[in-house]
């Protein structure tokens, strides 16, 4: 054994060596502070005692001597010093070996390299499995990926022959792969394993995106756990991924809202990336299947070029929309990125339900206004694309509510208990919400249901009503004209907004968290207040919809203004969001669909029926298989009226087709702070360890050897007692 | 001009008083019951003649035998006769020493005239020496208070300073004390025990009595410290040593246990009794048990 360590445990314990000066400095100290005195008998004990005396120094110098050994040696040992010794790994070695594999189960490991069959998980089970066949039949092994199912302590984990299972049953998914965080979960595997020698193997892509830069505190962390564990575990990273991955893929794909009319066109953006030497690429777009764009894809080096499009939607419904790369060098080691989808929900008209405390109030009633405004008499030239069917209501209904999109309160009537609940969950559902606030509000309904301390759906609670002087009039102030809305103001009718006259309206108390103000009055309070609930936005005006507080539904304004808000309101998030590969698709399900027949049909075509909300616990459907990317269907029968079909896009994470790889300057670090080895998944035979390195702990021996120097110093101090003197006379 | 009370507690002379009246219940009283005189003078029962030399009292001239054989003889008798005893008094510098408020040379002094109180109130005979690096100081022994006011005077007059020499001392001393006499030598014994005793030895080949009162400082006796010191020796400031005396106290302990024993065993074999006395006790208690274990003795 070496009796010079290679490593210390706890080198932050080094400044306690100075303790080991200790002895020393106590002496030095002592002599300093001797006391001085005349002493009659001096002369004559050095006389008789010269020889005893000198022994006794030397005794003293070797109590010191001892001590301060003695105290050094235990701070040596606290410092946790070990030789690192390479044994053998042999089958008739008698050590025991305990073996954590740890896989990167994520779609970047989907990727096919030219020179081979089979993806890189193939290959990570190949490599896997060659080990596992080492094994004797007294070691043992544990899975640890992010798809695999984590198995209870008490079921014997570390089972060879359920690990050899489990291997062949590994898949992908479990979302992104962080190495860190693997390392982490494997050390605490590994710590369960009662072995002579733990290994701990990852077997990994050594994609860029698993090990962020610039982690040494998450490293100085692994490592305290690492040597925290006794024997400490060796990490073995098996690169197997492809040296020079040949990949082009489509970064992102987004259009301008995930919801659209048919009156407009909607913009499509895309970025793509092409592996170096890709030529002859296009990128196309396509909806419901028909081609709507074709754009060629230029070689120009590593960065993403992005390209847009824009198209308008000719009938109401879900659109499919895919971008993919088409060409003869379009197949790559990895096609999951190559097309990216949307599902675009198309509409051709919209239904505006207005609810106010009494429906049958004519010109009096804002209602009246709204509906005026929202569904003008036009001549049968220009008919609108997207058609608002405005109905005034005296309470919501639940059957309304699912068909709309948004929701025009006028007046703040009072509802009912279970009407605010329906309205509350339509907004959180991503419902829009328009309030006007008119002088016949009820201020403490207002406050008590609606405002509740900023929980509710007001932005602010309702203090007063504020009325201009005789002959004075308000007007639109601090106009946010940035905001999508009011943006049409900008420049053209800037002017005529700040002419309109407000008579009275509704102060408010502090608007809550989040919300913004779109604009006040001249006399300072918030006129036009925005904030949102969950996923639905609420727009809240602090005047009516009538032309007694102000002359907005009069002017011409009005019109525009609030077909701007209502689609505003209306085209929020779209209820039909996907996930990336696997991930979740969850579907809400209405009340009738609670037992409905539901069948899934998978991007490449497949189909089976699936259960609805009784496994899931939620009032909807949830599907985690997502393997692969495009289009999945849920076919939706209801009780009475038929079936519908909801349509959700799943893609590759982006993150996870970027399959640029770990710079050396990272793995260098992982190599120095956790002693991680590297080894590609082709180097050397079956068997990846030949040998183990294993540390011999030095404390122990430190230790015993403080002790017996304390020992040796009670001999000492034994050694000189006084013999038994004879008594005086 | 000394006082006896400087000296004398009244205390201890009164326990002293008391047991020489025990003394003299057990042997025909206390001044002759102690010690019987070697020496002839005039008494009843006569003893032998001897020539005449000059200076002889010429009271004991026997006429009858000069009628007779024409010579000068003196005539001689048993007699009970006083003691003559000597004082030694160490006065070197390690007598001065004191952890209180007494120093052994007080302790000694008051000690010593005790003694000699004592003595010549028994009538006898008290002299004293006065023992620095030589023989510094010698009033030969009588049986007369000027002579006990004298012993009081040097006694106030004797500074502890210079080195015990106690084996030079008791030598020159030797060669002073008559045959018979009665040697009591007060000292810290603080020398090379072996040369204390050869020094006694001579004295006690000279055919006086010795007795060693040896007076110590109670710290003297070990190392009463507990933390690191810086000694000086008082006889020679030379010599100085810094030591732990937690360390040494075992050490000194032990060492002067030895050497008393040394002198203990030396003493007894020389016939020469011993007592050691600390200046924290009243000496009149270990003088007292010293006078009465001698009086037994006898």
């Amino acid at each position: 054994m070496n009796l010079l360590p290679d490593t210390f445990h706890n080198p932050y314990l080094w400044p306690l060596l100075l303790f080991a000066l200790l002895p020393t400095l106590l002496y030095l100290v002592d002599r300093r502070r001797a006391r001085r005195m005349d002493w009659p008998a001096l002369r004559f004990f050095l006389t008789r005692q010269r020889a005893r005396l000198r022994w006794i120094r030397l005794r003293e110098a070797l109590l010191i001597l001892v001590r301060s050994l003695a105290l050094f040696l235990v701070v040596y040992a606290l410092l946790g010093p070990a030789t690192r010794v390479e044994r053998e790994l042999s089958s008739s070695s008698s050590l025991n070996r305990g073996l954590v594999l740890v896989f990167d189960t994520s779609f970047s490991m989907s990727y096919s390299p030219a020179e081979e069959a089979g993806d890189l998980l193939k290959r990570a089970k190949a490599r896997a499995r060659a080990l596992l066949d080492e094994l004797r039949p007294t070691d043992s092994a544990l899975i640890v990926s992010p798809s695999a199912v984590d198995r209870t302590p008490g079921n014997n984990p570390f089972d060879l022959e359920k690990t050899r299972l489990e291997l062949e049953d590994l898949k992908f998914g479990g979302g992104p792969f962080d190495l860190l965080h693997a390392i982490d979960n494997a050390i605490g595997k590994a710590a369960l394993l009662s072995a002579d020698i733990r290994e701990i193997y990852i077997f990994t892509d050594h994609q860029a995106g698993s090990l962020p830069a610039k982690e040494e505190r998450s490293l100085e962390f692994l490592a305290s756990r690492l040597a925290a564990l006794d024997p400490a575990p060796s990490i073995t990273l098996v690169d197997c991924g492809a040296p020079e991955p040949s990949n082009h893929r489509i970064v992102e794909f987004k259009s301008d809202s995930l919801v659209t009319g048919t009156d407009s066109a909607i913009g499509f953006h895309a970025r793509v990336a092409l592996a170096p030497g890709a030529g002859g690429l296009h990128l196309r777009v396509t909806v419901n299947g028909e081609v709507i764009a074709s754009r060629p894809l230029e070689e120009k080096g590593p960065a993403a070029r992005e390209l847009s499009f824009s198209h308008r939607f000719s009938s109401a419904g879900t659109a499919r929309v895919s971008a993919e790369l088409v060409g003869e060098g379009a197949g790559d080691g990895l096609p999951g990125d190559d097309a990216r989808h949307l599902v675009i929900e198309v509409l051709d008209r919209l239904e505006v339900p207005i609810i106010q405390d009494s429906p049958d109030k004519g010109r009096a009633g804002g209602g009246h206004w709204l509906d005026l405004a929202l569904f003008p008499r036009y001549g049968e030239g220009q008919p609108p694309k997207v058609i608002f069917r405005p109905v005034i209501l005296g309470s919501a209904e639940s059957g309304i509510l699912a068909r709309s999109r948004v929701l025009v309160l006028s007046g703040i009537p009072s509802v009912e208990p279970r009407e605010l609940e329906l309205i509350e969950n339509f907004v959180r559902r991503g419902g829009g919400l328009l309030v006007f606030a008119d002088a016949g509000a009820d201020r403490l309904f207002a406050n008590d249901r609606l405002w509740r301390e900023g929980r509710g759906l007001l932005p602010a609670a309702l203090l007063k009503r504020q009325k201009a002087g005789p002959g004075e009039t308000y007007h639109p102030a601090a106009v946010n004209l940035e905001h999508p809305v009011l943006s049409i103001f900008k420049g053209v009718s800037e002017a005529d907004l700040g002419r309109l006259a407000i008579r009275s309206c509704w102060m408010t108390g502090p608007v809550k968290e989040r919300a913004s103000i779109l604009s006040r009055t001249s006399g300072g309070s918030p006129w036009i207040i925005e904030h949102s609930l969950s996923d639905g936005r609420i727009i809240f005006f602090a005047t009516g919809a009538d032309p007694a507080d102000t002359d907005l539904p009069r002017t011409p304004l009005f019109v525009p203004l609030l077909h701007r808000l209502i689609r505003y309101l209306a085209l929020g998030p779209s209820l039909a969001i996907g996930c990336n590969q696997g991930g979740t698709l969850e579907v809400a399900l209405e009340a009738g669909e609670r037992e409905a027949e539901i069948r899934l049909t998978r991007p490449n075509g497949e189909s089976e029926e699936i259960a609805g909300s009784a496994g899931t616990g939620k009032r909807g459907v949830s599907w985690r298989k997502t393997t692969q990317t495009g289009f999945y269907s849920f076919d939706i029968g209801q009780e009475n009226s038929g079936k519908r079909t909801v349509t959700l896009a799943v893609n590759m994470d982006p993150a996870e087709s970027d399959l640029e790889r770990i710079d050396a300057d990272s793995l260098e670090l992982l190599e120095r702070k956790l002693g991680v080895d590297k080894l590609k998944h082709s180097q050397g035979r079956a068997g990846l360890r030949k040998s183990v390195v294993v540390e011999l702990e030095h404390w122990p021996f430190a230790l015993l050897a403080g002790l017996l120097l304390l020992l040796c110093e009670l001999v000492l101090l034994r050694g000189f007692a006084p013999r038994q003197a004879g008594g005086s006379s | 001009m000394t006082e006896l009370r400087d000296f004398l507690d009244p205390g201890s002379v009164a326990q002293l008083e008391r047991l020489q009246v025990v003394a003299r219940k057990i042997a025909e009283g206390f001044l002759r019951g102690l010690h019987r005189s070697s020496a002839r003078g005039s008494s009843i029962e006569y003893a032998e003649h001897r020539p005449y030399v000059p200076g002889d009292d010429l009271k004991h001239l026997d006429w009858r035998s000069y009628a007779r054989t024409d010579r000068f003889y003196l005539k001689q008798f048993e007699d009970e006769t006083n003691l003559r005893a000597t004082l030694v008094l160490d006065t070197s510098a390690s007598m001065s020493f004191s952890s209180g408020e007494l120093t052994k040379l007080r302790y000694a002094s008051c000690l010593a005239a005790a003694m000699a109180y004592l003595l010549l109130g028994q009538r006898d005979a008290v002299g004293l020496a006065l023992a620095g690096e030589s023989l510094e100081q010698h009033i030969p022994p009588r049986a007369s208070a000027e002579n006990l006011a004298g012993i009081y005077g040097a006694m106030e007059k004797a500074r502890a300073e210079g080195r015990t020499d106690l084996s030079k001392v008791l030598s020159q001393l030797a060669e002073r004390v008559d045959p018979g006499s009665l040697t009591i030598l007060i000292s810290d014994l603080l020398d090379d025990e072996q040369k204390v005793l050869s020094g006694i030895s001579q004295l006690r080949q000279r055919g006086s009595e010795v007795i060693v009162l040896q007076v110590l400082d109670p710290s003297e006796k070990e190392l009463p410290f507990n933390s690191w010191m810086m000694l000086r020796d008082i006889e020679d400031p030379s010599i100085e040593m810094r030591l732990d005396a937690r360390q040494l106290a075992d050490l000194y302990r032990e060492n002067f246990v030895e050497h008393q024993d040394a002198i203990r065993k030396g003493c007894s074999a020389a016939e020469v009794d011993y007592l050691c006395l600390d200046t924290s006790i009243p000496f009149a208690n270990t003088l007292g048990r010293f006078l009465h274990l001698r009086s037994r003795q006898r």
